[in-house]
């Protein structure tokens, strides 16, 4: 607590200092001169801000409590006077609880755990594994070492033959008979007075076995390996049962059969078998509970799973760590014990939970844990305590501020984690959509001076495309063909064309071009099957008519009426799609068809002497799709596109689960890439803030003089070339100030992503204040770390724009 | 004729609001020509030469470059504009870019040069319009006979088979034009061929081998250099008395 509280003074004079420095600069520049003897501020006030700036910055992220403070471990340590490990802990069905551990070590308790006594030990070995039925307790340990404790006797050893096995597990069946597994193979049964080894393949090897305790005739063992055993009469046969292949190869550590519908093993990594005896007998048929693992638990490895219910399994392992699913193993809550005061070294050996709530673990050095209670002297699972809406009184802001300003941390990362992005892809996105905007490309051009490659691409590129991707049943192939022809055609034609000198023409394809007589023909049927599409076996690629006729019979199944039709896109989204595309085909193929190689412009006369000339030929498509984009994004709600792409359309799943394969064991990609709100986040925010920054950067380019242009191309350079040395760099200079207001603005609408459960700092305030009610505390500190970064910003935008400016381009 | 550069045969070029510019001219210009072309504002100078290199696509006619057709959609536009310089009357230097950027652009981007070759020829031409110690200054910081100087040398720096000047002197402060025509002088006598759109009629004289004057749209007049000592029509006539 004290280190909180020396935080919590220096973030408090940070935060003031801060404050003073915002009001009032001389004041503080006063300050440091006095403190450093130097005159600091003078001379270079701008380089000052930034760096105190960054080191109030530093001091707020320095002073990072963890968020621990309000929640409380579900678990508890309990006071015993042994100091041995405690390797199993087991429950009987008279509430006893029992232990057993090392160097023979036997304890029990009768107050479910609260208080521990510690027996007479009657062997010398350390005693590792335990079961219970009926009133008997079967324990086993090194060397060969079985005891057991029928009803109200005392404890007894049972010699085996062999001292040297290595024993994994006990389990009783029924009375009189207890089997005991382990490596190389071993399978013993005792049968009240003689054993009898059942091992049949020595090469396996066996780490748990159970039997269910209704009819003591179903088993399992499971072993290393992915290695199944299951048996139907108690025992006496065992079969191999197959494993389901991804856990083929995967040790299978421990494993419980709770009854004869439901039996859960887990192997070492956390895949969770389960098997439901539905079709055939429990134990004869497995499957996975998930093909992923939902639990990273570092380096440790899982040692113990307890099943509570058909649907409620716990598991455990190495690292002290604890994991409750209450769904079956489809997804589980992490219990913290970091929260509790354990020794560096503490191992967890063994969990048993005594009902469905009550539990018991065990571990090194004498370590009992239980189950804490919660407010209502209930048993909390384990789980984590939220300590919620328990109003907390604070002393004064500074002890607020330390026990929250990790909160507020946390939070500025998430939303700087989403800033960061959503600037780069927003630029980006900007960036492209400004030269999509102002390309001059019209449709004209694109068929005078390409009409080798459109030809190619539809007769050629697509169908195979398209081919593939039905073939492979899957469009992911069919878009990576496409890319990898024309990328190998874009890539053949440039070497084609430097090898030729240079008088050489550029255009056509590979150094061939359509002869001039036919030019208006082939265009006329390149019209022709933008029209009516190509017909190539049973992978017909559908044309633009098809294509909205399609669409308007689907449209028209939707049953809306008038008005409503404008909703219809969302209706049937892949048909609206396919509208969109086939109207988009439709206008050019007409054109196409109707082309007599000249492109003269249409006249309409709708009265006598009035007639509209439009020449559809000089549509530019790229600026019809950048100002169909940007009209959608400027003409909704940011919060609107956060819920509809993150929950309509679910950007960030489809984003995850394409690259799921990719991203596949590359450590911090695969972490980017499974968070679906993250993704989703910075998609929206990206997405919205490249519309605006699109037009920011289309208005610098219009700002420069067209002679720039000119200029450019009359060297020589393409338009591509001029636009990116000449112009863009340029551009940007003029308006850097713009988009650092579109930076700005991007910062704070982040706070938006809080509408899709993205944890960022506006979230936490809203945490926070939920917790502890104070709520100027809480929104005056949000506020005064958006300044923090967003004024930081501005300061960097601003000494970039200083750095950047070119003398005699604008004016200062 | 072989050492034929530039044959211009009947253009005509109507902007797109219908003026009509310019109304079928024809010329041809020969290696190591400077052709001056002079005529009252308006009369279609500068639309010509920029349907020359395309800047503008001319209406109808041809523009044949070393015997080749230029204005067919099928030409290499980048590639002919790279042998065809130009000197715009504002300048149109890169303002981010510093001089000898400005003029190892093209050499490095269009010409594909490594970046030290490119630099050892822009300092080369820099040289040659004497601009060599402000190399590294941004345009905006040159004086307007420096910027034309330097805009000379970039257009230089590509080894054009035709220079076309646009009024380079117009922009200019008189005591500043005589460093940009002395330049201009200095290229005509080493052989550049040049077409050069001036106002400035005595320079003409003494620079040009041939001389064009047009109005109207139309060539009116057209012969050697001594037709400005002795103009034959009467609109030439004309448009000269204004200039004394
Ligand atoms: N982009 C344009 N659109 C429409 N008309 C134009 C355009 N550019 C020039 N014109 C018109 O074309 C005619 C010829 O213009 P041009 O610029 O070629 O004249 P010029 O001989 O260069 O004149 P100056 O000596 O003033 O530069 C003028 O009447 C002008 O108004
Ligand atoms: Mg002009």
């Amino acid at each position: 607590m004290n280190i909180t509280d020396d935080n919590s003074q220096f973030l408090n004079f940070s935060i003031r200092g801060f404050y003073i420095l915002c009001t009032n600069r001389g004041t503080v520049s006063i300050l440091f001169r006095r403190i450093l003897g130097t005159p600091v501020f003078r001379k270079n006030p701008f380089r000052t801000n930034i760096i105190i700036c960054l080191i109030v910055f530093i001091l707020i992220n320095i002073s990072s409590v963890n968020a621990q403070t309000t929640i409380k471990s579900g678990w508890e340590i309990i006071d015993t006077d042994f100091d041995e490990d405690i390797f199993s802990v087991i429950s009987t069905e008279e509430d006893e609880l029992w232990g057993f551990g090392e160097s023979g070590l036997i304890i029990n308790s009768n107050d479910n755990g609260n208080s521990w006594t510690k027996l007479e030990t009657i062997v010398e070995e350390d005693l590792i594994s335990s079961d219970y039925l009926d009133g008997i307790l079967l324990v086993s340990g090194t060397n060969g070492t079985v005891i057991h404790k029928v009803q109200d006797e005392g404890w007894n050893e049972i010699n085996i033959p062999d001292k040297n096995t290595n024993i994994e597990e006990v389990a009783i069946s029924s009375a009189d008979s207890y089997f005991i597994v382990g490596s190389n193979g071993l399978i013993w049964h005792y049968d009240g007075s003689n054993w009898e080894n059942k091992t049949f393949n020595n090469q396996h090897n066996y780490n748990s076995i159970s039997f269910n305790d209704e009819n003591t005739l179903d088993g399992i063992i499971v072993g290393d390996d992915g290695i199944i055993l299951s048996t139907l009469n108690g025992g006496i046969n065992w079969e191999r049962i197959e494993t389901p292949s991804l856990v083929e190869d995967k040790d299978i550590i421990s494993l419980q059969l709770i009854s004869d519908s439901r039996a859960y093993a887990v192997t070492e990594e956390g895949y969770i078998l389960v098997s439901r005896g539905m079709d055939t007998n429990i134990g004869f048929e497995w499957e996975l509970v998930s093909n992923e693992l939902f639990l990273d638990f570092d380096d440790g490895l899982l040692n113990n799973i307890e099943v509570v219910n058909s649907i409620k399994i716990i598991i455990s392992g190495q690292n002290n760590f604890i994991a409750t699913s209450k769904n079956g193993g489809n997804a589980f809550e992490m219990h913290n014990l970091s929260l509790l005061p354990l020794d560096n070294g503490f191992i967890l050996y063994d969990l048993v939970m005594i009902d469905g709530f009550c539990g018991v673990a065990s571990g090194s050095n004498g370590t009992i844990l239980i189950t804490a209670l919660d407010e209502n002297g209930y048993c909390s699972e384990g789980l984590d305590q939220y300590l919620g809406f328990q109003i907390e009184d604070f002393n004064d802001f500074g002890q607020f501020v330390g026990k929250y300003s990790g909160w507020m941390l946390e939070g500025l990362i998430a939303t700087m984690k989403i800033v960061a992005f959503g600037i780069i892809f927003g630029f980006l996105i900007g960036i492209t959509l400004a030269i999509f905007k102002t390309a001059p490309t019209s449709l004209k051009d694109m068929i005078e001076s390409h009409l080798e490659k459109l030809l190619l691409t539809t007769w050629f590129i697509i169908p195979v495309s398209i081919i593939f991707s039905k073939a492979g049943n899957s469009k992911l192939i069919g878009i990576l063909i496409f890319f990898l022809l024309s990328l190998t055609l874009l890539i053949l034609h440039t070497i084609i064309n430097r090898k030729g000198n240079h008088s050489g023409d550029r255009d056509g394809l590979l150094g061939r071009k359509v002869p001039e007589q036919f030019r208006s023909l082939m265009i006329r049927l390149l019209g022709l099957s933008l029209l009516i599409g190509q017909p190539i076996g049973e992978y017909e690629i559908r044309g633009s008519l098809f294509l909205i006729t399609e669409s308007l019979i689907s449209f028209s199944e939707l049953n809306l009426e008038g008005i409503e039709n404008i909703f219809a896109p969302i209706g049937n989204p892949s048909v609206f799609l396919d509208l969109l595309l086939g109207i988009m085909i439709l206008i050019p193929s007409c054109m196409f068809i109707l082309n007599n190689g000249n492109y003269n412009e249409i006249e309409i006369s709708y009265s006598k002497n009035n007639n509209i000339k439009i020449n559809p030929w000089k549509l530019r498509p790229l600026n019809s799709i950048a100002t169909i984009y940007t009209d959608i994004f400027r003409n909704t709600p940011l919060i609107v596109q956060f819920l509809f792409l993150h929950f309509g359309i679910q950007i960030g799943r489809l984003i995850e689960e394409s690259t799921a394969e990719f991203v596949l064991g590359i450590p911090i990609l695969a972490d980017i890439f499974s968070d679906r709100i993250y993704l989703s986040a910075i998609c929206a925010l990206a997405f919205n803030s490249g519309a605006y920054q699109c037009e920011t950067l289309r208005g610098a380019i219009a700002a420069i003089p067209s002679g720039q242009m000119e200029a450019g191309r009359s060297i020589g350079l393409t338009y591509l070339q001029t636009m990116k040395l000449i112009i863009i760099p340029q551009a940007i200079r003029i308006c850097i100030p713009p988009l650092g207001n579109e930076m700005v603005n991007l910062v704070l609408n982040s706070s938006l992503a809080m509408v899709i459960g993205y944890t960022e700092l506006t979230r936490q305030g809203k945490l926070i204040n939920a917790i502890t009610f104070q709520i100027t505390w809480t929104w005056g500190m949000v506020m005064i770390s958006y300044f923090v970064v967003t004024w930081t910003l501005a300061l960097i935008l601003r000494r970039i724009e200083a750095k950047t400016r070119i003398p005699g381009l604008g004016i200062l | 004729m072989n050492d034929e550069i530039l044959n211009v045969k009947n253009l005509s070029k109507i902007y797109p609001g219908g003026v009509h510019a310019v109304k079928g001219i024809s010329f041809k210009v020969h290696k190591g020509e400077s052709v001056a072309i002079i005529g009252s504002s308006g009369s279609g100078k500068s639309t010509v030469l920029r349907c020359i290199n395309r800047l503008i696509e001319p209406t109808s006619g041809d523009v044949i470059l070393k015997g080749k057709k230029i204005n067919i959609p099928s030409a290499d536009i980048n590639e002919i504009r790279s042998r065809i310089g130009m000197v715009f009357q504002s300048f149109e230097l890169f303002a981010h870019l510093r001089v000898i950027q400005n003029i190892s652009l093209g050499l490095i981007h269009v010409r594909g040069m490594k970046n030290d070759e490119a630099e050892k020829l822009a300092l080369e031409v820099l040289q040659k319009v004497d601009m060599l110690d402000r190399k590294d200054a941004y345009p905006g910081n040159l004086s307007g006979g420096q910027k034309q100087r330097v805009a000379i040398a970039r257009a230089l720096a590509m080894k054009p088979e035709i220079l076309l000047f646009d009024e380079p002197t117009s922009a200019l402060d008189p005591e500043l034009i005589g460093s940009v025509l002395e330049n201009i002088r200095a290229l005509a006598d080493e052989g550049m061929t040049m077409i050069i759109v001036t106002h400035e009629i005595g320079f003409a004289r003494d620079v040009a081998d041939r001389v064009i004057y047009m109005d109207q749209g139309i060539v009116a007049e057209e012969g050697s250099s001594s037709i400005i000592d002795n103009p034959q029509t009467e609109r030439m006539q004309k448009f000269l008395s204004t200039w004394d």
